[in-house]
């Protein structure tokens, strides 16, 4: 259907249309003449606004000066003398129509004429930019990504006015055409990622597309690792950042999600926030968040390794206090640490999908019967609940790796009670092997900190201060795969596989 | 023939010889420190010329070596398997079963040599920094006593100890990944890629494994003279000397940050491991092409495990001796045959 050409009579036009969506109630057909000639112009009622198609080109339509009573002549003659003040465009295939006016144009069809004259005169209900709910921020921009494809296209353009920013549009999803913008920076961005990307994205067979999370694992085929090389913000100052590093920002109608590609395991740990603030203290909260994720992912697991395999690793005091808890409650230490591992994850969920305010009526029983009464019967002990609500709260720290940190918390903890120390070691070696796993992108995921680049200290680990950051030309992602050759340093890229050695600016 | 200068390499060999260091044979090496610290700098010095000897020319190319190769690494491997289980069966108050530790080690290198080479190159580097960060605390916290140190009877060492260390010391299975990745420096996706950058890059990894040696060497002297300075003429009779120094190194608190220590050495001895599984990995693919990936792993999962469970029956007869015997034959072998070649060339 896409490619076949339009009917050249009015008639089979409406007809053709009429098949195609009946019984849609919101398919608006009004039949009109314009210049003489008999036609009819269609809309999606609430996509396409009629009051501002009226008012910016009704009235040019209907004074047109003597034209012969051709439907092409008189859409000729609209789209290039006419000064209606909307985007115009002609539609040559059926295709082509049912696009338009599914993205919110108006389609005006003429007897006679085998084309249709497309008019955007868009007027879709959307929410207006505001503060993003997942990201926020202490200063700087407090924008975040809308619905609408266009505005968040014209949010980055807003912010990186650069001719080099290049922009392409795909359809993707058989079913629902969804349009997927690819941003990069043409000079920054390496040309064999951004043509990867495009061509995973054609080839990805997808029936539906929501959100760029979707595609995903179409660009990151690695389906067995807990983490992916895919980042998601909801900030548009932030994906022009990565824009101006040279990464790929992928957008798609319909969510306030941009994602970015390549990303690495570091910049979880960052923020806007860092580079508004001073160094010393933007250094303090990565490092800060570095540990909090470390803990929320270890603790439960170490301590039930420790309390059951290597009790001396803890104090006598909390020995002491950890054994008479144990005394009062049923189930061994290990289990009631799985236990309410996974009720937390319960009562999260639960607060989560529900309406807010059954949601805090969930927190509160969730408090009073898992906190307070299953500790006064006897059935929970007060250490266990404490590691679990500090991990708990340690796993808040990074949102975006939330999901990998319960499942990793859950996993070591399991490693932890089954196999003491060894078991967390070992699983310790399997995680790293995971993150350290080649990155369909041929950059180290694990950049800067492995392979190593002094970048790391710069601003990986710690940030330096703007001063010292700019003493070097800005980093892009150009300057990560690179391999030194030879016994006089020369560096030459690599021809295959990933980075070897880290040249970050 | 143009040289490599890749740091990788040198911190994965680091990692590998380190980790075979701390997590030692169970039997003591019973030898005074003025000895051990003799025969490792002789051994060192040897592997500096073997590797030089070895470095410059491509032999790897006919299948008896492979073969000969990928059973002596699998040997290498169910070695560390065993080593681990016994390791921990000195350090650790609570056992596991040997099953268990053969399990994780063995899902650990299965994992590795899917993922790949690269991503042990990678995974080496933090394992590299927590291992020696471990030692250079655990040398700077415990209690040495200078007057500990005895005095070298040489009439009262028996050559047969002094041979067995020097040959586990000396040759040990690091030397054959190392002439592996020598001819096959960078494992490309592409076939057509990984045989052109194999063509073009195949030469010395230059450099690297000398701060190998050197960092085996500092530390397995320096250990040697702080065993005898901590435990006096025990550390001689100690076995798992590192693991026995752990234990004490926390003083009144006895073994609280003991399992840290552990914990790190056994990673990286799960490092060596994964080298050991990727190479083995890419030489099955070469010994033997027309099988699947999931029938190799199995193949070589069976050998692995089966040279485990030997190690574990011939514990007690030192026989770990002759794979460091085997190791010396083949580099003998593997230099006779460049020889052999350079001439006909």
């Amino acid at each position: 259907m896409d490619e076949e050409k339009l009917f050249c009579t009015l008639a089979d036009n409406v007809q053709w249309l009429r098949l195609q969506f009946m019984p849609s109630e919101d398919l608006y057909i009004k039949n009109v003449i314009v210049g003489g000639v008999t036609g009819v112009l269609c809309i999606f009622e609430g996509l396409s606004d009629l009051e501002r198609l009226w008012v910016m080109a009704g009235q040019a339509m209907s004074q047109l000066p003597p034209l012969p009573e051709e439907g092409d002549a008189v859409l000729e003659y609209l789209l290039t003398q006419t000064l209606i003040p909307l985007d115009k465009t002609i539609a040559v295939t059926r295709g082509q129509v049912v696009r338009f006016l599914t993205a919110g144009a108006a389609g005006l069809l003429l007897e006679g004429s085998s084309r249709a004259l497309v008019v955007s005169s868009q007027g879709q209900q959307f929410r207006s930019v505001s503060e993003p709910s997942g990201e926020g921020n202490l200063r700087g921009s407090h924008e975040g990504f809308v619905e609408l494809l266009r505005i968040n296209i014209s949010l980055l353009r807003r912010l990186v006015r650069s001719p080099q920013l290049h922009c392409e549009i795909q359809i993707v999803g058989k079913t629902t055409r969804t349009e997927a913008a690819i941003l990069y920076h043409s000079e920054k961005c390496p040309a064999h990622m951004v043509e990867m990307v495009k061509k995973q994205l054609q080839s990805t067979g997808l029936d539906m597309l929501f959100d760029p999370g979707y595609l995903a694992p179409f660009v990151i085929r690695t389906p067995f690792s807990l983490f992916t090389p895919a980042g998601f913000t909801e900030r548009p100052d932030t994906a022009a950042a990565k824009l101006c590093e040279g990464k790929l920002v992928v957008l798609v109608n319909g969510s306030p999600y941009a994602m970015v590609l390549p990303h690495f395991f570091c910049e979880h740990f960052q923020s806007m926030d860092d580079y508004l603030q001073r160094p010393y203290f933007s250094s303090f909260i990565r490092l800060l968040k570095y540990a909090a994720f470390f803990v929320s992912i270890l603790l439960p697991g170490a301590f039930v390794a420790a309390a059951d395999f290597t009790p001396e690793l803890l104090s006598s005091t909390l020995l002491y206090k950890l054994a008479s808890a144990q005394m009062t409650t049923p189930l061994p230490l290990f289990w009631e640490m799985v236990i309410v591992n996974l009720l937390l994850e319960i009562i999260r969920e639960a607060g989560l999908r529900l309406p807010k305010s059954i949601g805090h009526a969930v927190s509160l029983v969730a408090a009073l019967i898992v906190g307070d009464a299953a500790v006064q019967i006897g059935l929970l002990g007060t250490p266990v609940l404490v590691i679990c609500a500090l991990a708990g709260l340690c796993s808040y720290v990074v949102p975006s790796l939330y999901e990998p940190g319960i499942v990793l918390r859950l996993v070591f903890l399991l490693a932890g009670g089954l196999a003491g120390p060894v078991g967390m070691a070992m699983l310790g070696c399997l995680c790293l092997l995971d993150v350290c796993r080649p990155s369909p992108f041929g950059i180290p995921y694990t950049a800067p900190a492995t392979p190593y680049s002094s970048a790391l200290w710069r601003d990986g680990l710690l940030r330096t201060s703007w001063r010292k950051l700019t003493q070097r030309p800005p980093f892009t992602v150009k300057d990560l795969p690179r391999r030194r050759n030879g016994r006089n340093g020369k560096r030459k890229k690599e021809e295959g596989g990933d980075a070897d050695e880290m040249h970050t600016g | 023939m143009k040289c490599i200068q890749d740091k990788r390499y040198a911190i994965l060999l680091s990692v590998c010889y380190l980790s075979q260091l701390v997590i030692a044979t169970a039997r003591p090496s019973g030898l005074p420190a003025g000895v051990l610290v003799l025969l490792f700098a002789a051994g060192a010095l040897l592997q500096l010329v073997l590797y030089r000897l070895l470095s410059r020319k491509q032999f790897f190319d006919s299948k008896t070596a492979k073969i000969l190769i990928a059973l002596l690494l699998s040997l290498a491997a169910g070695y560390d398997f065993t080593r681990a289980e016994r390791f921990y069966r000195v350090v650790a108050a609570r056992q596991l079963s040997f099953w268990w530790l053969i399990g994780c080690m063995l899902l650990i290198g299965w994992y590795a040599a899917h993922c790949g080479r690269d991503t042990v190159l990678r995974a080496a580097q933090p394992v590299l920094v927590l291992l020696l960060l471990s030692l250079v605390v655990l040398a700077a916290t415990g209690s040495y006593r200078l007057e500990s140190l005895s005095f070298v009877r040489w009439e009262d060492i028996p050559l047969r100890q002094m041979t067995k260390v020097f040959v586990e010391y000396t040759f040990s299975t690091e030397l054959l990944l190392w002439l592996y990745w020598n001819t096959h420096p960078q494992p490309s996706a592409v076939p057509q890629q990984r045989a052109a950058v194999a063509k073009t890059q195949a030469g010395i990894l230059h450099g690297g494994w000398k701060l190998a040696i050197r960092l085996q060497f500092f530390f397995a002297a320096l250990f040697a003279v702080l065993g005898e300075l901590a435990l006096g003429t025990r550390a001689a009779q100690t076995p798992q000397l590192f693991g026995v120094l752990s234990l004490i190194s926390s003083g009144a608190d006895a073994g609280h940050g003991s399992t840290l220590y552990h914990c790190v050495w056994l990673t990286a001895l799960a490092v060596r491991v994964c080298a050991h599984c990727c190479v083995l990995a890419e030489l099955w693919v070469q010994i033997l092409p027309q099988w699947t990936e999931k029938g190799r792993m199995l193949f070589s999962g069976i050998l692995l495990i089966g040279a485990a469970i030997l190690w574990e029956a011939l514990w007690r007869q030192e026989c770990t001796i002759w794979l460091g015997v085997a190791v010396l034959l083949f580099a003998a072998a593997a230099h006779l045959r460049r020889k052999e070649r350079g001439e006909t060339e």
